[in-house]
C-alpha cells in the first residue's frame, strides 16, 4: 500500500487509481454512459435551438406567398409649384432611382426583383357622348405589367420612335367597355393645368390577373374604372415601359415593389432584411426632406417575420423544457452511478484515510479521473449529437421542414463540454466531504431533512403550476421562464412524492410473504422491502418513465390542440373568399360543381354595436352569419362544454321559409312592368329583384328604369353572365325605386299621390305550399323615417304567363325628390324584429350581456337589433375577441326590412368536400376565389417548418429517457448483485437450488422495475394531465382556443412502457444469471463483519 | 456418544489444488479421515492449512481433484450439482466464521430458511423456529435483524438455522473465530450439547485449544496433510 500519509509518491496513488479503474470498469462505464447521454441530449437540444431554428425559419419564410413578402414603397410626388422642395425631390426620375435603390438595398440578402409602376395624374377625356358626363383617364408606366395581365386583343404598347406624337396604350377590358374603345381607336387626353395634350392609340386590351397582389399598386386595383373627385375615371392606360417620365405628363404616384427570393437567404439575411425594412421609412424621409415626396412603406414581410420569430420563441421554450428535463434525468443517472461507485470505494477510501492520506491528496486523482471522463464524454457526445441531429433530419416530415445535417458549431462544443464537465465534478465533491458517513444520530435528521426537501419541492411545483395556469407566454424570440421551469418542477416533485408510494407497495408484498410456505417469493419480497437504496435506486426509473410518458402525452395533447385551433381559426372545412370573377348567383353552383359539396354563403364582417367602441385588443366586434340549420355540417371547432353547434344555435333560424315565386330557368328574368300614379304624375320605376338560390344566397339584380305611364313595359333583368345559374331561384323581395320624370318643366308637383304598379315575372310559378298562402300578401319593408311611402300594399298572384306582383303605395312626391331612400321594398316574409344571436363571452363581458339582452347595431349603414340567446367562448373563424353569430336568412330578412338590399356574402363555406385539397386547387384554378383549407392550416400548425424542432426534441427526450433508464438500471442491478455475491453463495451453501436463487433475484428486481415503471407511468400521466393542456399554446404563445384537452396516446405509451420493461428484462436477466454463476464457495470466505 | 462402528463420513485420499504451474496451491494432499456417527471431530490447523477446503469438499461446496468422500451411503464426490444442493439441504448444515446470516432477514426468518426449502406448513414452520430459537436462548430476539444482534447472538442464530433441517452432519468452520473467548466457549458448548442431545455428527475447524478440548477427537492438518488420523 503506498505511503500516502508521509506524502509519499503520488505515483503510487495513481497506480492504485488505475488498477482500481480496471476492476471497476463496469461502474465507470455507467458513469461515462450517463455523461455521454446527458451531454448528447444537451448538445442535440442546442442544435435544435440554434441551427434547426435558423434552417426552419428560412424554409417557413421561403414558402410564404409572393404577395406576403413583397415590399412596396408608395410615393406621392409633391406639387412642384406649391412645395418648396428641391428639384430632385420633385423629379420623378430621380425619386424613382432613389427609392428603387433603397428598396433593392433593403432586400439585398434575398436577390430581390424590383419593379416600378408610375401612374400619371388623372387626364381629362372628352365628355361621355351618351350622358355628357365628364370623364378622365390615367396613364401607367409599369415595367412588369405583362406578367400580371392577359391580353384579350391586340398587343402590348411599344415606345414611340422618331417624332411620332401618338403614344401607344393598352387598357383593361372594363375600361375599354366603359369608354367603348377597341384596338385601333385613338383618343386625346389633356392635362388641364399643364396645357399638355396627349394623343394615344389603343393597341391592346387586357384583363388583369385575378387575385394578383400586384394590382394593389393600381389606383383602382385593376378594376378598370372608378371615380376620382366624383368624376368617372378609367384606367390604367398602360404605356410602353420607361416612357412616362420623359413624356412630360405629370406623375401622381410612384410604386416601387421589391420581391425578395427568401429561399436564397439565410436566417441572418432575413434578420438584416427585417431591420432594413424597419428603417426604410425614416431613411427615405431623411433623404427627401419635409417638403419632399410623401412616402409610405407597405410590406407584410415584417409582420410575417415577427410572427415566425414569436412562434420560434414558443418553440425555443419547448426545447428548453426538454433540455432541462433531460438534464435532470442525466444528473439523476449520474448521481446513481456515482453513488454506486463511491459505495464500492468506501472501504478503500476509509483505509487510505486511516493510513493518513489527506483528503485533498485523494481529491487529486478523483479530479483527474473526473477530468478524463469529462474529456472522453465531451469527445463522444459531439459526434453523437451531430449524428442524432442527422438522423432527425432524415425523418420525412422533419426533412421537409428544412432540417439538414451540419458540422460542429461553437454552441454545440460549448454545451457538450460544459454538459460533460459540470456533472463530472460529482466524482470529486464526495471525496472532499469530511467523515465516513453520518453517525446514527444524524441519520434521523437526514430523513427529516429529506422530507423537508420533498415538501419544498412540492411547494415550488405547486407555485410553478399556478403560475403556468394564469400565464401568457412571453412574446418575442426569447425563452419564457415559466413555460420552461414549470413542467420539470411538476414532474420532479410528483416523482419524489410517488416514491413514497413504493414502500407501501413493497410492504404489501412482505405481508404476503409472511404467510407463504415457499422461499423464493418470500426472499424477493423481503429484499425488495428491506434493502437500503431500493427506493432511491428506483427513482431514476420512475423519473425516466414519467418524463418519457409525459412527453408523449403532452405531444399528443399539443397535436390535438393544434388541430382544434385550426378548426377554430378557419371555422369550416374549406373557406372560399370570392375573387369577384364569378357573378354572385353563379358562385354557389360553381363551388358545388368544383368541390362536390353544397357550399353555404357566409357573412363575416365588422359591425358597430350601439355606441360601443370596442377596446378589445382583438379589434372591432365581428359578425358571423350563416345557415344555422346546417350548423353541425358547416361549423368546425370544439366547444369546451361538449355541446354541439346545432344545440347552441337552436332558435336562431326562422321558423318558416320565405315565400315568393320561383323564377324560370336561365340567366335572365323577363318582366312586364305596368304602373301609374293616380293623378297622372309622370314617374319612372327601376325594378330591383332580390333573388335567392338553393344555397340561400340573396343577390339584388337591377333592371333598367321604366316609365309608370299606365302602359306595359317589357324589361329584361340579367341575372349574371359567364356561368350558368342554378335553376331553383326564388324571388324573395323586390324594390321599385321611384323617380319623378322630368317631363313637366312648368308644372307643380302634387304633395302626394297614390301609385300602383304591377310587375309580372314571365315564366315564374308559385309553390303549392307557398308560405304566403292563398292571399299571397307580401310585407312592406319598414320606412326609413323619411315618410316617403305609406299605406303600402303588395300581393302576388299566379297568371297564365307567370306571377304578378302588385303593389300600391301613397307616395309623398315632395319628399321623394329629396330622399336618398326612394325605393318601395316588398318582402316575401314577415318583418323581423330582433335578430337572435349567439355572442362570445368576450362580447358578453364587455357589454354586460346575458340571455335576453338586446343591443342595437349598424351593419353597412343599416340599423338592426340583436337579442342574445346564448354565449360561447368563441365562434368558428373568430377564435378571439367580441363576435356574434346569427342566422344568415334571419339577418338578411332584418336588413331587407330596413331597405338594406346589399349582398351579405363575404365568403363561402364548403363542408366536407370528398377531396379537400383537390377542391381547393380546382377553386383556385377556376379563379372563383381564394381557397383556405382547414386541413392545410392544421398541417401547418402541427407539422409546419417552425414546429419541426419541437417535434424532434420530443423524440430525443423519449429516446434519452429510455437509454438513461436502462443504463441506470443496468448499473444499479450490476452493483447490487456484485455486492450480494456473498449472500448468494450463502444461499447456495444452505441448499437453495441455483434456479431458486435466480428466481428470487429476478422476482425482486422485476417487482422493483415493474413498480417503478408503473409508478412512473402514473406520475407521467398526472403531470401531463396537469401541465399538458397549459403547454399547448397558440403559435403566438397565447392560451389555446378552444382550451386543450388532455390526451393519453395508448399505442405510443404502451410501446414506450413495453420497451422499458423488455429492456429492463434484457438487462437484468443476464446480469442475474452471471452473478449467480460467479457466486462460488470462495465468496463464503468473504463475510462482512457486523 | 454414538458407538456406531461404520464411519458416517469417510474421506479417502482427497486431493485439491488451486491454480496451476508454479503458482499452484496444494490445499489438500491425499487426506484420508473417518468421522464416526455422533462424534465431534476437531479439525485443527493454522490459517492456510487446508481446513476450509477440506470442510467444503466434505460438505459438497467444492469438488476434489481426486479421492472420494462418502456421507452415510451417499458418494458425495459422485453427485451432480443438483445432488450436491440436495445434500446441503437435507443432510449437511454449515456454520461459518462470519455467521453466514442473510442480512435483510430477521433471526426467525433466517432460521426458517431451511424449513421453507422443505415447504413446511406455515404453522409447523413457525413452531419449529420458535423451539430452535428457544433452544439457543434467543426466544426474545426473533424479530431482530443480524445488525441488531451481537456476534455471539448471530452465531447462535446460525446454529439454530443449521439445526432447523435436522442434518446428519454439522460442519462448522471456525465458528468462534470472530467471538470473544467467553462467547466462543458458550457457542462451542452449545454445539457440544446439541451433538450429544441430537445424536448429530459434527466436524469443527478450529485452532483454539479450549474448543479442541471439548471435542471427542482432534486431527491436525498441516500443509494439506493430516498428521493424526
Amino acid at each position: 500500500m503506498p505511503e500516502a500519509a508521509s506524502g509519499g509518491p503520488v505515483g503510487g496513488l495513481w497506480t492504485v487509481v488505475l488498477r482500481r479503474a480496471r476492476t471497476q470498469l463496469p461502474l465507470l462505464a455507467a458513469v461515462l454512459a450517463a455523461l455521454v447521454t446527458g451531454a448528447t441530449l444537451l448538445g442535440t437540444c442546442a442544435l435544435l435551438a440554434t441551427t434547426a431554428q435558423r434552417q426552419v425559419l428560412v424554409t417557413d419564410m421561403a414558402t410564404t406567398s409572393v404577395g406576403d413578402v413583397a415590399a412596396t414603397v408608395r410615393v406621392v410626388l409633391p406639387d412642384p409649384e406649391r412645395a418648396a422642395a428641391d428639384a430632385a425631390d420633385t423629379d420623378p426620375g430621380a425619386v424613382l432611382a432613389t427609392v428603387s435603390a433603397a428598396v433593392e438595398a433593403a432586400l439585398a440578402p434575398a436577390d430581390p426583383v424590383v419593379s416600378a409602376w408610375l401612374a400619371s395624374v388623372p387626364l381629362r377625356l372628352g365628355n361621355d357622348p351618351v350622358d355628357s358626363a365628364p370623364r378622365r383617364a390615367y396613364l401607367l408606366d409599369a415595367d412588369d405589367v405583362e406578367q400580371h395581365a392577359q391580353l384579350v386583343s391586340g398587343r402590348w404598347p411599344t415606345a414611340a420612335t422618331g417624332a411620332a406624337p401618338v403614344r401607344e396604350v393598352a387598357l383593361p377590358a372594363a375600361a375599354a367597355a366603359g369608354l367603348r374603345l377597341a384596338v385601333g381607336d385613338a383618343l386625346t387626353l389633356t392635362v388641364e393645368s399643364e396645357h399638355v395634350v396627349v394623343d394615344v392609340l389603343v393597341v391592346g386590351v387586357f384583363s388583369p390577373a385575378l387575385g394578383d397582389a400586384s394590382w394593389a399598386r393600381d389606383v383602382f386595383r385593376g378594376a378598370g374604372v372608378g371615380t376620382s373627385d366624383l368624376i368617372a375615371t378609367y384606367g390604367p392606360l398602360v404605356v410602353a415601359p420607361g416612357t412616362l417620365v420623359a413624356s412630360g405628363v405629370p406623375i401622381d404616384q410612384i410604386n416601387v415593389t421589391g420581391t425578395p427570393d427568401l429561399s436564397v437567404s439565410d436566417a441572418a439575411g432575413l434578420a438584416r432584411i427585417d431591420a432594413a425594412l424597419a428603417g426604410l421609412p425614416a431613411e427615405l424621409d431623411g433623404t427627401f426632406g419635409k417638403d419632399g415626396p410623401q412616402v409610405v412603406v407597405q410590406t407584410p414581410l415584417r409582420a410575417d417575420y415577427a410572427r415566425a420569430r414569436t412562434e420560434q420563441g414558443v418553440t425555443a421554450s419547448g426545447i428548453a423544457v426538454v433540455a432541462l428535463l433531460g438534464g435532470v434525468l442525466a444528473v439523476t443517472t449520474l448521481i446513481l452511478a456515482v453513488r454506486l461507485l463511491l459505495e464500492r470505494r468506501a472501504a478503500e477510501t476509509a483505509l487510505l484515510l486511516a493510513r493518513g492520506a489527506d483528503r485533498r491528496r485523494l481529491a487529486g486523482p478523483a479530479a483527474g479521473e473526473a477530468a478524463l471522463l469529462a474529456l472522453v464524454a465531451s469527445a463522444l457526445s459531439v459526434p453523437a449529437a451531430l449524428g442524432t441531429y442527422r438522423l432527425l433530419a432524415r425523418v420525412p416530415r422533419l426533412a421537409d421542414a428544412g432540417l439538414a445535417g451540419v458540422g460542429p458549431t461553437g454552441v454545440l462544443l460549448a454545451v457538450a463540454i460544459v454538459g460533460a464537465a459540470a456533472p463530472a465534478t460529482m466524482l470529486v465533491v464526495p471525496v472532499l466531504r469530511r467523515g465516513d458517513g453520518p453517525p446514527r444520530s444524524t441519520r434521523r435528521a437526514a430523513v427529516l431533512a429529506r422530507s423537508g426537501a420533498d415538501l419544498v419541492l412540492v411547494g415550488v411545483a405547486v407555485l410553478a403550476y399556478l403560475q403556468l395556469r394564469g400565464h401568457t407566454v412571453t412574446t418575442g424570440a426569447g425563452l419564457d421562464p415559466v413555460l420552461v421551469a414549470a413542467p420539470p418542477a411538476v414532474l420532479l416533485a410528483a416523482s419524489v412524492v410517488a416514491l413514497r408510494v413504493l414502500p407501501v407497495l413493497t410492504g404489501l408484498g412482505e405481508r404476503r410473504a409472511r404467510g407463504s410456505r415457499g422461499l423464493v417469493t418470500a426472499l424477493a419480497a423481503w429484499h425488495t422491502s428491506r434493502r437500503p437504496h431500493v427506493v432511491s435506486g428506483a427513482f431514476l426509473l420512475v423519473l425516466a418513465t414519467a418524463a418519457g410518458t409525459a412527453a408523449l402525452s403532452v405531444a399528443a395533447t399539443w397535436t390535438d390542440s393544434q388541430r382544434d385551433q385550426a378548426d377554430a381559426q378557419i371555422g369550416a372545412d374549406l373557406v372560399v373568399t370570392p375573387s369577384g370573377a364569378v357573378d354572385p348567383l353563379a358562385q354557389g353552383p360553381s363551388l358545388a360543381s368544383l368541390t362536390g359539396s353544397l357550399p353555404a354563403p357566409v357573412t363575416s364582417r365588422s359591425v358597430l354595436l350601439g355606441t360601443h367602441v370596442s377596446d378589445d385588443a382583438e379589434g372591432p366586434t365581428r359578425l358571423l352569419a350563416l345557415d344555422t340549420s346546417r350548423a353541425d355540417e358547416l361549423l368546425r371547432g370544439r366547444l369546451p362544454s361538449g355541446a354541439s353547434w346545432s344545440a347552441v344555435t337552436a332558435g336562431l333560424a326562422a321558423d318558416v321559409a320565405p315565400g315568393g315565386p320561383l323564377l324560370p330557368q336561365g340567366g335572365v328574368v323577363d318582366l312586364v312592368v305596368t304602373g301609374s300614379a293616380a293623378d297622372g304624375t309622370p314617374l319612372s320605376a327601376t325594378p330591383t329583384l332580390v333573388v335567392q338560390d338553393s344555397t340561400g344566397v340573396r343577390v339584388p339584380v337591377t333592371g333598367p328604369p321604366v316609365a309608370l305611364d299606365g302602359a306595359p313595359h317589357e324589361v329584361r333583368v340579367d341575372l349574371g353572365a359567364g356561368h350558368p345559374v342554378d335553376g331553383d331561384l326564388r324571388l324573395v323581395a323586390f324594390e321599385l325605386s321611384l323617380d319623378v320624370a322630368a317631363t313637366d318643366p312648368g308644372g307643380d308637383l302634387p304633395f302626394s299621390t297614390r301609385v300602383t304598379a304591377e310587375v309580372e315575372v314571365l315564366g315564374a310559378h308559385l309553390d303549392d305550399d307557398d308560405p304566403l298562402g292563398a292571399a299571397g300578401t307580401w310585407t312592406a319593408a319598414a320606412g326609413t323615417g323619411d315618410g316617403v311611402f305609406s299605406e303600402v300594399q303588395a300581393t302576388q298572384a299566379a297568371t297564365s304567363t307567370g306571377v304578378v306582383l302588385r303593389t300600391e303605395a301613397t307616395v309623398v312626391l315632395v319628399l321623394l325628390a329629396y330622399s336618398a331612400d326612394d325605393g318601395l321594398v316588398a318582402l316575401a316574409f314577415p318583418l323581423v324584429g330582433d335578430v337572435p344571436v349567439v355572442v362570445t363571452d368576450d362580447l358578453a363581458d364587455q357589454l354586460g350581456l346575458t340571455t335576453g339582452s338586446r343591443v342595437g347595431a349598424m351593419l353597412d349603414g343599416v340599423p338592426v337589433s340583436f337579442v342574445v340567446t346564448a354565449s360561447v367562448p368563441y365562434l368558428p373563424s373568430m377564435p378571439r375577441g367580441a363576435a356574434l353569430l346569427a342566422d344568415s336568412d334571419v339577418l338578411s330578412r332584418a336588413l331587407l326590412g330596413q331597405h338594406g338590399l346589399q349582398p351579405l356574402t363575404d365568403a363561402w363555406w364548403v363542408p366536407d368536400p370528398p377531396d379537400p385539397r383537390g377542391a381547393a386547387t380546382a377553386v383556385t384554378s377556376a379563379q372563383v376565389g381564394t381557397a383556405t383549407l382547414r386541413e392545410a392550416r392544421a398541417d401547418e400548425l402541427v407539422a409546419g417548418p417552425l414546429r419541426a424542432p419541437l417535434r424532434a426534441v420530443v423524440l430525443v427526450l423519449v429516446l434519452a429517457a429510455l437509454v438513461l433508464a436502462l443504463a441506470g438500471t443496468a448499473a444499479r442491478v450490476a452493483a447490487e448483485l456484485d455486492g450480494r455475491s456473498v449472500e448468494v453463495a450463502r444461499m447456495r451453501g444452505m441448499g437453495v437450488p441455483r434456479a431458486g436463487v435466480v428466481r428470487a433475484l429476478l422476482l425482486e428486481h422485476g417487482a422493483v422495475t415493474f413498480a417503478a415503471v408503473l409508478t412512473g407511468a402514473v406520475v407521467g400521466a398526472l403531470s401531463a394531465w396537469l401541465v399538458g393542456p397549459l403547454l399547448a399554446v397558440s403559435s403566438e404563445g397565447r392560451p389555446a382556443v378552444p382550451p386543450a384537452t388532455f390526451r393519453w396516446p395508448w399505442p405510443a405509451e404502451a410501446g414506450l412502457l413495453g420497451a422499458l420493461l423488455v429492456g429492463a428484462v434484457a438487462v437484468v436477466v443476464p446480469l442475474t444469471l452471471t452473478a449467480v454463476r460467479r457466486a462460488t464457495s470462495a465468496h463464503l470466505r468473504m463475510g462482512v463483519a457486523p | 456418544m454414538s458407538t456406531d462402528v461404520r464411519p458416517l463420513v469417510a474421506v479417502r485420499e482427497v486431493r485439491r489444488t488451486f491454480g496451476s504451474g508454479a503458482a499452484a496451491v496444494h490445499a489438500l494432499r491425499g487426506v484420508t479421515v473417518d468421522v464416526r456417527g455422533g462424534e465431534l471431530l476437531a479439525l485443527v490447523g493454522r490459517s492456510g492449512s487446508g481446513k476450509t477446503t477440506l470442510l467444503n469438499v466434505v460438505g459438497g461446496l467444492d469438488r476434489p481433484d481426486s479421492g472420494s468422500v462418502t456421507i452415510g451411503d451417499t458418494e458425495v464426490t459422485e453427485l451432480d450439482e443438483a445432488g450436491l444442493t440436495r445434500l446441503r439441504r437435507e443432510q449437511v448444515a454449515f456454520i461459518f466464521q462470519t455467521f453466514g446470516l442473510l442480512p435483510a432477514l430477521t433471526a426467525a426468518e433466517n432460521v426458517g430458511v431451511p424449513l421453507r426449502l422443505r415447504r413446511l406448513p406455515v404453522a409447523d414452520r413457525e413452531h419449529r423456529v420458535e423451539l430452535l430459537l428457544d433452544l439457543v436462548g434467543l426466544a426474545g430476539h426473533a424479530d431482530q435483524r443480524p445488525d441488531e444482534l451481537s456476534g455471539g447472538q448471530q452465531q447462535r442464530v446460525a446454529v439454530a438455522r443449521a439445526l432447523a433441517a435436522s442434518p446428519r452432519l454439522l460442519i462448522a468452520d471456525e465458528p468462534t473465530g470472530q467471538l470473544d473467548s467467553e462467547t466462543g466457549l458458550a457457542v462451542m458448548a452449545l454445539i457440544r450439547a446439541l451433538v450429544e442431545a441430537e445424536g448429530m455428527t459434527a466436524i469443527v475447524a478450529t485452532h483454539d485449544p479450549v474448543m479442541i478440548a471439548l471435542a471427542d477427537r482432534a486431527v491436525h492438518l498441516v500443509d494439506g496433510r493430516l498428521t493424526d488420523a
